[in-house]
């Protein structure tokens, strides 16, 4: 018993060494959203992006939504997305990926603004590797002068990411990644990729849909699919992927 | 002699700068001459009159959060969000499918958290924050008995809700629209008339 007892405090440890945490926080309090997400909480703190701004509300008093700080970026750069980790933020927008640190939750700090193209992108993190996808639209001006592309940057310094590996794509919208399966809306398809090496990443399957992909949640070896018809389901593991409900 | 070598650089250097001079004067009469080719190009805007608003009274609008236990058919589906056992499914401008998804294999659809100008969710310290049009609203959610409180409301906390062109057109600003509404969402002129 005791033997198992320290097992458990060492791997609680071990977890709780990674500085850039799991892929989004999921507790009783919180939940998880998509990599196409503008709201998200972390703690006592609810973060909103709305194209020009990166807001923060206190929400320790649930009959209240206080602002704490409403930080503006650059007037030619639409914020898109916005994913967490348990201490930094990672906003997906048309001029690149902004990283932003949370050790004062009430005032997100700036760390650095990943540049590339103009593209609409969002993001998500695992570990310390940064998934983003670029995408042309034709309909929006700001956007179509992109690219196609999915890229993976190392986030070892925050302070310094830099890209370590690029892959063209169709047309890329929403992304989700847990453990070493990486899922991404292209197209018309839902594409999965094996992650287990983040510098080399290997196409599992290509599927083809009923419609136009929006945004993934894979989580616990389910991924859940919302597309212009409905949400579809899948259950995943090593190699194989497995349709497993779909409502209209 | 050396003065002959200098002499000569120099009138070399002014020839090229004296080149680079004309140069740019042809270029610049060049562009001149295709500036009206840019205005009558197929250089397009999307239709402004394409897209109208959906207009809501602010009294109303902060009476309009309501749980309908009901499903409601899916028609405009955006972002996603799961909470414990739930799934949330945003309807573009109305609101959020509740889908009880306990058992992935078979989610089912158990109601519908009406919320006029919804496109964002998220769940923090067990209460759900949605966009209702520019207001940002706190709701106390019992879903397994399908019920809903609003606990918080923070007005005009948001930006207005864009038309799908990526802006508000300037005849449907605060100032040129009726006064006390916001804008809960958009029609597609061509598909309403």
């Amino acid at each position: 018993m005791k033997k198992i007892l320290l097992l458990l405090a060492l791997t609680g440890l071990i977890f709780s060494c990674d500085t850039l945490g799991g892929s989004s926080t999921d507790s009783a309090s919180t939940g998880t959203g998509g990599s196409m997400a503008r709201f998200t909480c972390v703690g006592n703190h609810l973060y909103v992006v709305d194209e020009t701004f990166l807001q923060t509300f206190d929400i320790s008093d649930s009959t209240k939504i206080t602002r704490t700080s409403r930080i503006q970026s650059n007037w030619s750069n639409r914020i898109e997305t916005i994913f967490p980790t348990d201490s930094l933020l990672f906003l997906g927008s048309t001029n690149g990926m902004y990283i932003y640190n949370l050790k004062n939750p009430a005032i997100p700090q700036f760390v650095y603004l990943y540049t590339h193209v103009l593209s609409c992108d969002p993001v998500v993190v695992q570990g310390k590797y940064a998934y983003v996808t670029l995408r042309t639209d034709h309909d929006t001006w700001s956007c179509n002068r992109g690219v196609d592309q999915l890229e993976v940057i190392d986030l070892t310094k925050t302070n310094a990411p830099k890209n370590v590996g690029t892959y063209p794509m169709v047309n890329p919208r929403g992304l989700g990644i847990d453990g070493t399966h990486l899922f991404i809306c292209d197209g018309m398809d839902l594409l999965a990729m094996d992650a287990t090496d983040p510098l080399v990443l290997k196409e599992i399957k290509r599927i083809e849909l009923d419609g136009t992909p929006y945004d993934v949640i894979a989580k616990n070896g389910i991924l859940t699919l919302s597309y212009s018809s409905g949400i579809k389901q899948y259950s995943y593991a090593n190699d194989t992927i497995q349709e497993i409900s779909t409502i209209y | 002699m050396a003065f002959l070598t200098k002499w000569i650089v120099a009138f070399r250097m002014n020839q090229a700068s004296f080149q680079r001079v004309l140069v740019i004067r042809f270029a610049m009469k060049k562009l001149l001459l295709l500036v009206p080719i840019f205005f009558f190009s197929g250089f397009t805007y999307p239709d402004r009159q394409q897209f109208i608003p959906m207009l809501m009274d602010r009294s109303e609008l902060e009476v309009s959060v309501k749980l309908v236990a009901m499903a409601m058919p899916i028609r405009d589906p955006g972002r996603i969000y799961s909470y414990q056992h739930w799934l949330l499914l945003v309807e573009k401008y109305k609101g959020l499918h509740l889908i009880d998804n306990a058992d992935p294999a078979h989610p089912i659809r158990k109601g519908f958290l009406r919320v006029p100008g919804c496109m964002s969710m998220a769940v923090g310290n067990g209460i759900l924050y949605v966009d209702n049009a520019v207001d940002l609203v706190g709701i106390k959610m019992d879903i397994n008995t399908l019920q809903a409180t609003e606990v918080a409301r923070n007005t005009k906390a948001l930006p207005e809700i864009n038309s799908p062109d990526g802006y508000v057109p300037w005849e449907f600003s605060r100032a040129n629209r009726p006064a006390n509404t916001e804008i809960v969402g958009w029609t597609n002129q061509t598909a309403t008339l």
